[in-house]
């Protein structure tokens, strides 16, 4: 299967605020095959929420705009497609986990309900039919007792458990493709690595592709096979997760990974990077990192650089990235 | 998004020394981006001015009776026409609304400060006091208000007071309950203690601090208890129960005109009174939103 | 639920009961106290006859005795006897209580009929011309005094127009039969309820229009439309079923408000109702039956109370009873 099933190009999406036009999101690209993983990694304004609620036409429209780009799922145009079309796709071909699980079940619908009435729309189950269903995938998602609990509503059950309803949701009719919109951030850190787990688990036994949306690289080993970094909207590295790992090649990676604690390693300091995001309600021409990085020069700040190639499958927009990716990742930084 | 870095200690004190001024001035600011409320701010001082000056700047007795002109339509020599005595229904439409609006205003005052001292005494005593004073509260949500408006304004007689007192009596239990909300939150508020500790009196820190920031809801709930307050005593009026005449409002020039505007078809006797209590009530609930929107504390201007 | 519905009943008990000592001390605050208007009167009224009906209706003994007479009274059935037409109270009540709440619940249908579509309609297309017209019509209404607006109604329906009747309850020259029956009813019905209905209707069509748009935002609107659910269901099924749980609460609690409101349409359209009874009771200080009244009114709020918690529970499930 060569030909991707996901396909976004030069995604930029805005929106129009009080204070003017916020850009959300510059030119994102990435495509997703048939059972890859693909974790977008970025700190909360990156833009990575947004993204993933591009591909399911799913920003709100008033404020929001799609300002460039496109979205393909199995060649299909999705940016501009019908309602209609959209919903046909929604819930059965691409699904969606949210943030917070707290907030994205109906509260007044029993559980059970808010399972079966999406397989009986997509599948046209019957009512018989739908609640083995829910039944089957509360116990795949690991709800004991499920068969029982479906008539329950959503507050009779913790943080852990509405995040695991949330996922037997979107698997119950069979999805491509699975967009986990930070799914664990709400979380006590035990229940994150539960809910990794299950995803983990879920994926080899269903085969569906992931895109995994997180602001924790750690997270992200073992999960994924590759990394897009965002930063400002704008997607700064992309590479397989090994490779990024042990080559990051813009300085914000190496940030971010100079930021995870590592556990029975050496013992360093953790070092988080100084600064906060960029104002994005002007687009810049210059690298929206220059302000934060360590690695900045007087070219940095007059040139906006352009995703390139620093290795095969490994594209760094950073006018420095050679230099970068020659660097030990944990090291000093370097001028 | 630039940092401030004062100390814990020093931001408290700050807060204690400007309970409210920065207060009234941003929200002011932010007042005036509201095009309605600022439309209604201007027509209610217009009317006010209309009613408090209008008949003498136009030169014309309310009173003055002419029967030659009598039940005539809006004309140019009275743009309200005229009633069966020949009499300018603009002069009297601007005298009656004077009695009106201190009726109202007046019956509002009233309700703020009983509303205001039960709800001080109920948010800051706690308990007991609390206690009985919100069952208090409860009945007086129950009583049939209208019923009871119309009750004591027929038992008691129709006077400027006791109308003022049977609007008043049924609109203080909201401001009571705003009043203790705020107390209730803002007593546990740290400033509150920072000053306790430095041995402020209890009347004193509930008069310098809780109370300005106790008061935003209720200037909301007051400027918006002006317009019910003009609506009941209308529609008291417009009952026959309220002022009688020589005494007119709006309301019983309204009740007055029913025969003429049902069986002659005089619209301008009844148009232009009820008209001119749409229109201030409109206006009113105008500002009182912009208001509402201003000092809305969870706005914060960047 | 039904030991909630139980309790929540009990507690309403204490609150009748305040209700009523508050209602029955406000009528003896008339200088002079009951009777005084008919002594003032003169004539009929001698020394005398004030003596034996004072006898009569037990208004020598001390009050807190006259107020447990009457609750009593109230309790088992008997509501007492009218000063002014011999009658007992509950006949009076029982002649004019079935009009007014055939006005009131016509008003409270319609309210509901145009503010629910309109409220729904507006928050599900905000920003739209709809949205503006009927948000900034709905504000207008509020701020219409309802008699003004009816005696305008009056003026062009039934004296420029001729279309409608301008009083009462049916035609009292001759007697429809059938289809003209109906609209003669109906016709005699349509302005009083428009004119009672009119702030309701406004008011409430804010109300489900904000309680839409706060709940469209929510996060499980967003799942609901990410599932690809059809965009009625989504509205229906999930916003509104959401949205309607503080609409209906406020719903509830209109209706004693038009119960009140009543008063004026009555008066307005010469309908013989409670609203219009109480008035002209009160004129003549007849106690009995303006407490009688009065109790059925708080009576009525108290219910709408009890109804309106009641309901909220049932419609939100997390609400949970002890």
């Amino acid at each position: 299967m060569s030909e991707p099933l996901l396909e976004v190009s030069q995604l930029a999406v805005g929106f129009d605020t009080d204070e003017g036009p916020v850009h959300a999101v510059n030119d994102i690209s990435f495509t997703l095959r048939e059972g890859e993983a693909l974790a977008i990694v970025g700190e909360s304004g990156s833009g990575k929420s947004v993204t993933a609620l591009s591909i399911m036409g799913l920003v709100p429209s008033p404020p929001g705009r799609v300002d460039a780009g496109s979205v393909r799922y199995k060649g299909r145009e999705l940016l501009g497609a019908s309602e209609r079309d959209l919903r046909r796709i929604r819930g059965r071909e691409i699904a969606m986990i949210y943030q917070d699980p707290m907030t994205s079940l109906n509260p007044a619908l029993t559980v059970g309900r808010q399972i079966t009435e999406i397989v009986r729309h997509h599948l046209g189950l019957d009512r018989r039919q739908a609640a083995d269903r829910a039944a089957e995938l509360l116990t795949l998602v690991g709800i004991p007792n499920a068969a029982g609990r479906l008539g329950e509503h959503p507050h009779q059950f913790s943080g852990g458990q509405r995040q695991r309803i949330l996922i037997a949701m979107a698997l119950s009719c069979d999805p491509a493709v699975l967009i986990a919109d930070e799914p664990t951030t709400a979380l006590d850190v035990t229940v994150q690595a539960q809910i990794i787990e299950l995803v983990k688990d879920l994926r080899e036994r269903l085969g569906m592709a992931i895109v995994w949306i997180t602001h924790d690289l750690g997270v992200v080993a073992g999960l994924v096979d590759k990394v897009t970094v965002m930063y400002s909207g704008y997607a700064v590295e992309q590479a397989p997760l090994r490779e990024l790992f042990a080559q990051p090649s813009h300085p914000y990676t190496v940030g971010l990974l100079r930021s995870l604690p590592t556990f029975g390693g050496d013992r360093r300091r953790l070092t988080p990077i100084p600064g906060s995001p960029p104002d994005q309600a002007r687009r810049v021409e210059s690298c929206p990192f220059a302000p934060r990085c360590d690695w900045v020069i007087d070219r940095c700040r007059e040139e906006f650089p352009a995703l390139a190639g620093v290795a095969p499958d490994h594209g760094v927009a950073c006018h420095r990235r050679d230099e970068v990716r020659d660097t030990p990742p944990l090291a000093a930084a370097a001028p | 998004m630039s940092s401030h870095t004062l100390g814990g200690d020093a931001a408290s004190e700050v807060a204690l020394q400007t309970p409210a001024r920065s207060l009234w001035s941003d929200a002011w600011r932010r007042f005036r981006r509201h095009r309605l409320a600022l439309a209604g701010l201007t027509v209610l001082g217009l009317l006010t001015a209309a009613v408090l000056v209008g008949p003498l700047v136009l030169g014309i007795d309310p009173e003055q009776i002419d029967f030659g002109a009598k039940d005539a339509g809006p004309s140019l020599a009275h743009l309200m026409g005229t009633d069966e005595l020949g009499r300018d229904q603009l002069a009297r439409v601007l005298d009656g609304g004077r009695l009106t609006l201190a009726v109202a205003s007046a019956a509002v005052l009233v309700s703020i400060v009983v509303g205001v001292l039960v709800g001080a005494l109920a948010g800051y005593a706690g308990g007991f006091v609390d206690n009985a004073l919100m069952r208090l509260v409860d009945v007086f949500y129950s009583l049939p208000g209208l019923f009871v408006v119309i009750l004591l304004v027929t038992l008691l007689g129709a006077g400027f007071s006791t109308i003022v007192i049977a609007i008043a009596v049924f609109s203080w239990m909201n401001t009571a309950r705003l009043v203790r909300a705020s107390f209730l939150s803002l007593k546990e508020k740290e400033y509150v203690e920072a000053a306790r500790t430095i041995g402020v009196g209890d009347v004193q820190i509930a008069l310098r601090h809780i109370l300005p920031n106790a008061l935003t809801p209720v200037i909301v709930s007051a400027t918006l208890g002006i317009a019910t307050a003009i609506l009941i005593e209308s529609a008291l009026s417009f009952l026959g129960l309220g002022f009688q005449p020589p005494q007119a409002t709006w309301g019983a020039m309204l009740n007055q005109s029913q025969t003429a505007v049902i069986n002659q078809g005089q619209w301008w006797r009844g148009f232009f009174p009820g008209a001119m209590i749409f229109l201030t009530v409109l206006a009113v609930n105008y500002v009182g939103d912009g208001l509402r929107d201003a000092l809305d504390p969870r706005k914060v201007e960047r | 639920m039904g030991a909630y519905v139980i309790r929540r009943s009990l507690q309403a008990i204490p609150l009748l009961i305040g209700i009523s000592i508050v209602l029955f001390a406000m009528l003896q605050m008339t200088p002079g106290g009951p009777l005084a208007s008919s002594e003032a009167a003169g004539g009929r009224a001698t020394a005398e006859r004030t003596e034996r009906l004072r006898e009569e209706f037990g208004l020598d003994d001390p009050l807190p005795v006259q107020y447990v007479n009457w609750a009593g009274g109230i309790v088992t059935g008997d509501w007492g006897t009218s000063y002014n037409t011999g009658r007992p109270v509950i006949d009076s009540i029982v002649d004019r209580l079935p009009t007014t709440l055939l006005l009131t619940g016509l008003a409270f249908a319609v309210a509901l009929a145009i503010a629910l579509p309109v409220g729904i309609f507006a928050a599900t297309r905000q920003y739209s011309a709809f949205d503006y017209v009927s948000s900034g019509l709905s504000f207008v209404g509020v701020a219409t005094p309802s008699f003004w607006f009816g005696l305008m109604l009056l003026f062009l329906l039934s004296f420029e127009l001729g279309w409608l009747p301008s009083s009462g309850l049916e035609d009292l020259r001759e007697q429809h039969v059938g289809l003209a029956a109906v609209w003669d009813r109906l016709s005699h019905l349509i302005m009083p309820v428009a004119v009672l209905a009119l702030i309701a209707t406004a008011q409430l069509t804010r109300y489900v229009r904000g309680s839409m748009l706060e709940v469209l935002h929510q996060d499980y609107v967003r799942t609901a439309r990410g599932s690809g659910l059809p965009e009625r269901r989504v509205i229906v099924r999930h916003a509104f079923r959401n949205a309607a749980v503080p609409v209906v609460t406020i719903a509830v609690l209109m209706i004693p408000d038009l119960f009140l409101g009543a008063v004026i349409t009555e008066s307005i359209f010469a309908i013989p109702g409670m609203g219009r009874l109480f008035i002209e009771s009160a004129e003549l200080r007849d106690y009995p039956v303006l407490l009688g009244i009065l109790i059925i009114a708080a009576l009525l709020v108290v219910l709408a109370n009890l109804l309106a918690d009641i309901l909220y529970g049932l419609l939100d499930p997390r609400i949970s009873y002890e």
